[in-house]
């Protein structure tokens, strides 16, 4: 329950970055084909950095996860096959 | 980079989130682009920030709480005894207690296990009391308690330990014992009565 939890944490970072990415066009606050505003400006570029450090946090956390489930499965006996011919 | 890699890099990113949501809340005062009245991205950026930093608050319980889980399921971290200290330092004494004094059940059993074979064995064959190896460590400390409360008497030659004869001749020792101190109960009942 606890890591579902901070696996939703980083997808709602991921999900706040991409809303910042896109207020400034939804909002109206920059409207199409005029200069970009400083507050449009500002609110891309951190939307942007907190989209991909929640997609780099959530794999990052996803690949631990995996990880760990590998390092705790039983390990196949050397004798068997993988299934897999080269 | 092991699970410690995966509880750091969450712990990190929601970190990074925190610091995104108070940069976001404090930049409309910060660039002067709230001056103008109460701006839609004033608003927009006040809403976001505060809402980002309740989740990435959450987060970061969410994977402290995550880390000690896997720290104590792995024996790193111990559980933190819960109760007053009163309560525990009684468990505590209680537990030191019990190892500190015998077993009585053990020591039968130990007294018998050296008792055993002076009875069973012919009187030629009886080891020495003394050359028996203790079965339990608690045998030889009861003795020395023993020793060290009922002295020994005066007129014994000190040449070496005393051993029991083995056989009949014991068990002819013991009933003497027996009989006299059947005498004396009767002598002091005799006296009691005077």
């Amino acid at each position: 329950m606890v890591n579902k939890i901070a696996l939703g944490g980083l997808l709602a970072m991921l999900a706040a970055g991409a809303w910042l990415i896109a207020a400034p066009f939804v909002v109206r606050y920059q409207p199409a084909g005029a200069p970009w505003s400083g507050a449009a400006r500002m609110d891309v570029a951190v939307g942007a950095i907190l989209a991909a450090a929640g997609l780099t946090g959530f794999f990052a956390a996803l690949a631990g996860r995996v990880r760990e489930l590998y390092a705790r499965a039983p390990q196949p006996s050397p004798g068997l096959s993988s299934g897999i011919e080269s | 980079m092991g699970s410690t890699g995966r509880y750091l890099s969450g712990l990190c990113v929601a970190g990074l989130g925190l610091c995104g949501a108070a940069w976001l809340v404090l930049t409309p005062f910060a660039f002067g682009y709230q001056s103008r009245g109460w701006h839609t991205a004033t608003l927009t950026d006040l809403a976001t920030g505060s809402g980002l930093a309740v989740i990435c608050v959450i987060t970061m319980l969410a994977w402290t709480c995550a880390w000690r889980r896997t720290l104590r399921a792995d024996g790193v971290l111990s559980r933190p005894e819960r109760g007053p200290a009163r309560v525990r330092r009684r468990r505590e004494r209680g537990a030191g207690g019990q190892a500190g004094t015998a077993d009585p059940e053990q020591v039968l059993t130990a007294l018998r296990a050296l008792l055993a074979p002076m009875l069973d064995a012919p009187a030629e064959q009886a080891p020495a009391v003394a050359d028996v190896e203790p079965v339990l460590p608690a045998v030889p400390e009861v003795a020395a308690e023993v020793a060290a409360v009922v002295p020994g008497p005066r007129s014994a030659p000190e040449t070496g330990p005393q051993v029991m004869p083995a056989g009949p001749e014991g068990i002819a020792v013991i009933e003497s014992m027996l009989a006299g101190a059947e005498l004396l109960m009767t002598g002091c009942d005799e006296e009691e009565a005077w």
